[in-house]
């Protein structure tokens, strides 16, 4: 275990994907943005979370007898590793949480049948996920994954990591955006910036695309002194590899990890097809280059299809300024829904043809599986085949064509589309004024989307960039910018969403319309109805529909503090102010008295400022249990390792030594093994096995003498 | 509940054209000569300006509703550049907040002088002149005209008369917006001049609302 290297004044922040299938985290340096990858250089950690009792988890260790029994954290594991044994644990593996954050029991009623864990409501509107009775909130699950990744950063850069710039969908509404901040905060991370997804992809495109002294790192001059040494080199290349080199190594690692899929996956889901000759999509489109980065303006759009949501932005790119002229999407459209739009396939032909109903859990996650891989194949290959075997002989066998999945998955794209003319019409363009198309997400690797992009913008969609990695990048690029405030780079967001208030009647008054440049503001003055009223409540909304009903409730915020008037007579301004993370700050003043009002607020959804505050704790003090825990094994492994090696030299060699000594060497065997079971003190353990070692020196010299014997 | 008038909204002890709001020439802190009124380029030191100054203070610009685009432009991004809260992050809180606020303004300013519907209406504003909500008078033939062609769009015209009047909604709100450059491009200087400058604009939104429903 590397220890982190003590905090300096300029630490650094990582770029943070948090993905609904796949989180990446990033950083940049005077080289440019690296995605930190794993051993077999795959940065993709998947957004997959097993719970398992601290008891029974492999290698986790017994709680210790100082420690409330309840209070021992399960043991989590995120990444790959839970991804392998989903099917075997359904119950207590949590994948696409993304899609519950934020939301309330009601907004996710359709995801619940292809869920194999359970979920609830909590104590408010939101949703919790129930592992063997514990209930977890989304933001907790959340955090688990943002410590995996902030434990990776913290390895590979072997200095302690605290701040990050997390992406989230650019139409995250504000309920969504909190939740991801509050996620952040449990996981003991500072989020400097929520930038969004499309955003992060459109910086990694314009900058990754400059090469030369205009690349990555080249900033204005703060000095004349330290000017050379922040210039990259012209031969640098602005990303850590070129991008087919990235894809290829993404694909190896697919191949290398598809058999401990198939281990896990019985009865297995077959899927064997000849190996289809199409080339590499990342290789059929050339990049394509600015042909004058300075000129005026270049519209780009980025369509970012991922795992859960689906995001449009439609930016201006002029110089170094990204500009966001309009942003569309669904938060509940993605990689997830073309996967259920199978295993529905799969459910009705199984009842149909056997009269079986396969929807256990165990049964939901192997179809998740399955599904994934069919339309992963089917993105390269004509057909994939599927089959099920149900048991008792029974086994289902279908080809499922790339037609038929097309024929599926359309609606849904169609979508998707309708969000790009939406926001082209927001943006005040037409298709053909779209210079370029950027990819991201791992779903428009889908042929279909891509000849449906191709269709509307009239275009070939540019696909040099890794899709899975590009939003990544960018959120460090961003991070680097915001770590070292180059003024010559300039990012200017919208919020998505319309933002409004209740008004009576129960319609929904628009104060800050969508698609306006972030930070802005609005203000709206409030008055009472009844004398002496001292506190009003306001019903806060975030979009497109007139009534009020039909908008997301972002909460109620009560002013309280009101002076006694007579109705009507007090004035109280109240601020709503959107910041650079598309976040609601409200804030309010009775203008007659010219103070602050005090403002109780009481959120629809999502935790309280206690309640994330109280889970940051929690994680911290769990954080170092797992710690403890992890010492106590390296420990325990170091006494059972040093114990038996002991025994061995005394069997051979112990005849030289003296009785007594044997004796004693004997005795310190058994009270080390003691204690290793019975301490509660790690140093302790420790100590007494350095004292063992010392004490059993000459036995272990005496071993060594003997074993260099010829 | 009450609603009143959002941030745009003139201050009301303003009338007439207001001179522009005095800009230090020079920057107290690096004594640079100032390019913009809220913040030095030089040492990025900012200058909160006064909650009255109008959009057109904040980037330094003479009030009048003509005025060079690409200028407005180049001052926005300039200020942006000083003002965004990207270049704040880490610096003590008040000074966060006081990035956040300015951006916010400077956001606004743009949306609305980048705009020439709301220009006009911004310029009418800073002149005395009534908000939509104050005077919501239109010309009669425009209401006859407007009722007649809704009725027949709601009675279902075909696809060819639907396109044919969408070319004719088309080509009154150009020549509408003409008029309100027209109109706004001198400061309405009495109240005749504003209360056609009103009309007009609350003539345009008949217009703008009916190539939305085409």
């Amino acid at each position: 275990m590397i220890q982190p290297a003590p905090a300096t004044g300029d630490d650094i922040i990582v770029g943070i994907d948090l993905g609904t299938t796949f989180s990446l985290v990033a950083y940049a340096d005077e080289r440019g943005p690296h995605v930190i990858r794993d051993e077999n250089g795959d940065g993709r950690v998947p957004s997959v979370i097993a719970f398992s009792a601290a008891h029974d988890a492999p290698g986790a260790a017994q709680p210790t007898a100082g420690q409330r029994q309840d209070a021992a954290p399960p043991h989590v594991t995120v990444g790959w590793q839970a991804r392998a044994h989903a099917v075997e644990n359904p119950r207590a593996t949590v994948y696409s949480v993304k899609r519950l954050i934020g939301k309330g029991l009601d907004d996710i009623r359709g995801d619940l049948p292809f869920l194999s864990y359970a979920v609830g409501s909590n104590d408010r509107a939101g949703v919790a996920v129930d592992i063997d009775g514990r209930r977890y909130t989304p933001e907790q699950i959340s955090a688990s994954i943002l410590v995996a990744l902030r434990e990776r950063a913290g390895r590979h850069l072997a200095r302690a990591v605290r701040r990050a710039v997390i992406t989230v969908p650019a139409y995250f509404d504000d309920a969504q955006r909190q939740a991801t901040r509050d996620a952040a905060e449990i996981a003991g991370l500072e989020v400097v910036r929520i930038i969004n997804e499309p955003t992060a992809a459109a910086l990694a495109y314009g900058i990754g695309l400059r090469g030369g002294p205009r690349s990555y790192g080249a900033t204005e001059p703060r000095s004349h002194e330290d000017e050379g040494e922040r210039r990259a080199g012209p031969n640098e290349p602005p990303f850590d590899s070129n991008p087919v080199a990235r894809r290829s190594s993404h694909d190896a690692t697919a191949a290398r990890r598809a058999p401990a899929e198939q281990r896990v996956s019985l009865p297995l889901p077959h899927c064997h097809e000849p190996k289809a000759a199409g080339a590499d999509p990342a290789v059929e489109s050339p990049p394509l280059r600015h042909s004058n980065p300075d000129s005026a303006g270049e519209i780009v759009a980025v369509y970012d299809l991922g795992g859960g949501t689906f995001d449009v932005s439609i930016l201006r790119l002029e110089g170094d300024v990204f500009q966001v002229l309009s942003t569309a999407g669904d938060t509940h459209l993605g990689g997830d829904d073309l996967d259920h739009e199978i295993i529905t396939l799969v459910q009705r032909e199984v009842r149909a043809q056997f009269d079986v109903a396969i929807e256990s859990p165990a049964t939901r996650q192997l179809l998740r599986t399955l599904s994934e891989n069919v339309k992963v194949r089917l993105s390269d290959q004509p057909t994939a085949a599927i089959e099920i075997d149900l048991g008792r002989g029974r086994v289902y066998r279908r080809t499922l064509t790339r037609d038929e999945f097309e024929q599926l998955a359309s609606p849904l794209i169609e979508r998707t589309i309708d969000a790009c003319r939406r926001a082209l019409a927001d943006a005040k363009l037409a298709p053909g004024d779209v210079a370029e198309v950027v990819l991201a997400g791992g779903s428009t690797r889908m042929p279909l989307v891509r000849r449906r992009v191709q269709e509307l913008f009239g275009r070939t969609p540019y696909t040099a960039l890794n899709p899975d990695e590009v939003v990544a990048i960018g959120a460090a690029i961003q991070a680097s910018v915001l770590a070292g405030g180059r003024r010559d780079m300039l990012l200017l967001d919208v919020t998505p969403l319309s933002l409004g208030i209740e008004t009576m009647g129960g319609a929904m008054g628009k104060l800050i319309l969508r698609n306006t440049t972030i930070p802005c503001r609005a203000t709206e003055m409030f008055t009472t109805f009844v004398d002496g009223q001292t506190a009003i409540k306001i019903h806060v909304l975030q979009g497109e529909r007139e009534l009020a009903a039909d908008c997301r409730s972002l909460g109620e915020f009560e002013l309280r503090g009101i002076p006694p008037m007579p109705a009507g007579l007090p004035k109280i301004e109240v601020e709503f102010l959107i910041d650079a993370n598309g976040i609601l700050n409200v804030s309010a003043r009775e203008q007659r008295s010219g103070q602050q009002a005090g403002i109780q607020i009481i959120p629809s959804h999502g935790l309280t400022r206690d309640e994330v505050r109280r889970m940051a704790d929690e994680s911290l003090r769990f954080a170092r249990q797992d710690i403890a825990a992890h010492r106590r094994i390296d420990l325990a492994n170091q006494v059972a390792f040093d114990t038996h090696k002991t025994e061995q030299m005394l069997a051979r060699v112990g005849d030289r030594l003296d009785a007594n000594e044997r004796r004693r060497i004997e005795r310190d065997i058994a009270a080390l093994r003691a204690l290793a079971e019975s301490v509660t003190d790690l140093d302790e353990l420790h100590a007494a096995l350095d004292r063992f070692g010392k004490s059993t020196l000459r036995l272990a010299e005496l071993g060594i003498a003997e074993a260099l014997k010829p | 509940m009450m609603r009143a008038a959002c941030d745009s909204a003139p201050d009301p002890t303003m009338s007439g054209p207001q001179p522009r709001a005095t800009l230090p020439l020079k920057c107290h802190a690096c004594d640079r000569p100032m390019e913009l009124p809220i913040a030095c380029t030089g040492c990025h030191q900012l200058y909160a300006p006064a909650p009255q100054a109008t959009h057109f203070d904040l980037f330094g610009l003479p009030p009048s509703y003509t005025l060079d685009e690409s200028e407005l432009r180049r001052r926005f991004l300039a200020a942006s550049r000083e003002t965004h809260p990207d270049r704040f992050v880490g610096r003590p809180d008040d000074t966060v907040r006081t990035s956040l606020e300015l951006s916010a303004r400077v956001n606004r300013a743009y949306e609305v002088l980048s705009n020439p519907l709301l220009r006009a209406e911004y310029v009418l504003e800073l002149s005395g002149g009534k908000s939509a909500a104050e005077d919501k008078s239109v010309p009669q033939d425009v209401l006859t005209w407007a009722l007649m062609t809704r009725e027949e769009l709601e009675e279902g015209a075909g696809a060819d008369r639907r396109a044919a009047i969408g070319a004719d909604v088309r080509q009154r709100y150009d020549a509408q917006a003409a008029r309100i450059a027209e109109l706004a491009r001198s400061m309405p200087g009495d109240d005749a001049a504003r209360r056609s400058l009103r009309a007009a604009l609350n003539t345009i939104k008949y217009y703008a609302s009916l190539l939305r429903e085409i």
